[in-house]
């Protein structure tokens, strides 16, 4: 499997940064100035030291910046319930084109499965009503191949949302090209490897669970003992695109994002309190001056 | 001083251009009981005649409880005047101390009935006599003429509770000519529509204001909750995994390699 090393590191010159408001640790390549962090927007960031050198494949942008801008406005701008910084051209034009470092890998599940199972009977015996439950045994021998299976290493972005959004083709997967980060940041990975794969294996492991579960022909099952184990293989370390924006409201953060090559997006909206109110004012006015007017002139 | 009097003459034409303090009655008898020739003197109401002033038709404002300087008189008769050549309606004023014995509405309408004026118009009222003034109105129509629809019963309640408040102030001159304005106000308007008096005297529309209110309270409150739930429903991001699709299909192999009865419970229905 992979090993834990400099996994943050691309091979050739790049400029490490570090914001000390969101603390993420972020590459440069090129000529881009860097002026914010590319997570959290903040000008507090800082220089580091420089990088290793290593090789990761890439999943290119397809979708352009003014695309993920159009669809973040599409969202908000027009949401009369939105907060306004929602709204503010500062928090449209802070949207960065970002790569996320994550581990594609395939997976086996493989092992024997076991399992409490039962059937329920009516039964009228001398006019009395009785219930017959039939208990069973049951053993699955299962495997499964996963691939391509996607595991986030930037405790940046959650993984529930990072996942709504990440369906990246693989088929055009390319090597490490330096010219396709050109004014792009690179999120450096952050998690521990360890934790990444033990909750890959989880997300896998139910999801096999599940379809195992299905396959059992008695109407009520239960888990009794799980032998199977789950493989990883083939993996590798890519850097996959995300257009993201993180917006502070209230003293909470909200992000958008979307998948920088299929364009879809996951957005965490909220509504504005003062904004409902100042909604609920506009549309009493509306509606009062509505009816004032019938009533005057009818 | 031939020219001097002139001059006093044309002044009193011209500051106070026609006496109008009219208390002018005149006797009725059985002989001669003054009456429109349409109306038939019988047994039942010739004591009601007979108690009845007989005045001259033609001078409108009748100021027995003398209230009106003769200045105000002049002023209230060219309004009075004014609103007859719109409207084609009469219109009389009596202030009175005296009734005669009758209680005001029969007064009124009695000293619309028994002097010349026309079959449809106003008469209005005011008497001092008693601890606290009283007024009335007289609306003379039948019943589905259109003077009827501009003065209903509810208008000319309005007419007198606006009007009432300045006669028990002591302003007869201001409250009198405030039901003049008001009379016409109403015969302007649209008369199908609802319209009140406003604190200046001016008929004006009536607005149901509480009703508007509470329509647009309502109704604000119900689209914002609407919008508030649709929205929050549609905004909801919807977490999901979607591991299944990395599933290779053509792999999936599960075989059930035991399924065996282990126990079997017999229990009674519930
Ligand atoms: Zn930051």
């Amino acid at each position: 499997m992979y090993q834990e090393d400099e996994h943050n590191s691309y091979g050739i010159a790049s400029r490490k940064f570090h914001c000390r408001d969101c603390n993420a640790n972020f590459l440069s390549l090129g000529s881009k100035v860097v002026e914010h962090c590319c997570v959290c927007n903040s000008a507090n960031i800082e220089s580091v030291n420089d990088v290793f050198e290593k090789k990761p494949f890439i999943v290119p942008f397809k979708k352009s910046l003014e695309d993920a801008k159009n669809d973040y406005r599409s969202k908000v701008l027009f949401h009369p319930l939105v907060p306004f910084v929602f709204k503010s051209k500062a928090t449209i034009e802070s949207i960065h084109k970002v790569y996320l470092p994550v581990f594609v890998v395939d997976a086996t599940v493989e092992g024997n499965i076991d399992f409490l199972a039962g059937d329920k009977t009516n039964i009228m015996k001398e006019k009395v009503q009785f219930v017959e439950t039939k208990k069973y045994s049951v053993l699955q021998k299962v495997r499964l191949n996963f691939r391509n299976i996607i595991l986030n290493l930037t405790s940046k972005i959650q993984d529930k949302l990072f996942h709504t959004v990440c369906d990246y083709q693989f088929d055009s997967i390319l090597d490490f090209e330096p010219s396709l980060l050109e004014d792009s940041s690179v999120l450096v990975a952050d998690k521990d490897i360890k934790e990444v794969a033990e909750s890959g294996r989880n997300r896998i492991m139910k999801h096999s669970l599940n379809i195992a579960k299905s396959n059992i022909q008695h109407a009520l099952k239960k888990l009794n003992a799980n032998e199977a184990s789950v493989n990883f293989s083939n993996s590798k370390e890519v850097l996959v695109p995300v257009y993201l924006l993180l917006i502070r409201y209230k003293d909470k953060e909200y992000v958008y994002l979307m998948n920088g090559e299929s364009g879809v997006v996951s957005s965490e909206l909220v509504f504005g309190m003062t904004e409902i109110i100042l909604f609920s004012l506009a549309m009493f006015g509306l509606i009062f001056l509505i009816a004032f007017l019938i009533a005057y002139y009818l | 001083m031939k020219k001097s009097l002139l001059i006093i003459v044309l002044s009193y034409f011209l500051f106070v251009p026609i006496a109008f303090a009219s208390t002018n009655t005149f006797p009725r008898t059985e002989e001669n009981y003054l009456v429109p020739s349409d109306v038939q003197v019988t047994d039942v109401n010739k004591m009601d005649i007979l108690k009845t002033p007989a005045v001259d038709s033609s001078e409108k404002l009748y100021d027995f409880a003398d209230l009106f300087t003769d200045q105000e008189e002049a002023d209230i008769y060219q309004k009075m005047y004014d609103f007859m050549g719109i409207s084609q309606y009469d219109v009389a004023i009596v202030t009175t101390k005296d009734m005669n014995g009758f209680i005001i509405g029969d007064y009124t309408n009695n000293f619309y009935d028994y002097n010349s004026f026309k079959d449809e118009g106003v008469i209005f009222t005011i008497y001092l006599g008693g601890i606290d003034p009283q007024i009335y109105m007289g609306v003379n129509g039948l019943p589905e003429s259109e003077i009827r629809k501009i003065y209903t019963d509810a208008r000319t309640r309005q007419t007198l509770e606006y009007v009432y408040k300045g006669i028990k102030a002591g302003n007869y001159f201001l409250a009198t000519d405030n039901f003049v304005k008001i009379l016409k106000g109403f015969y302007e308007i649209d008369h199908e529509k609802s319209y009140v008096i406003d604190d200046r005297g001016n008929v004006v529309k009536d607005i149901p204001w509480t009703e508007i209110i509470i329509l647009a309270t309502a109704l604000s409150f119900i689209i914002v909750f609407l919008l508030v739930n649709r929205l929050k429903k549609y905004n909801v991001v919807k977490y999901s995994d979607n591991i299944e699709s990395k599933l290779d299909s053509n792999s999936i192999s599960i075989t059930t390699e035991k399924d065996e009865l282990v126990d079997r419970v017999l229990s009674k229905a519930k």
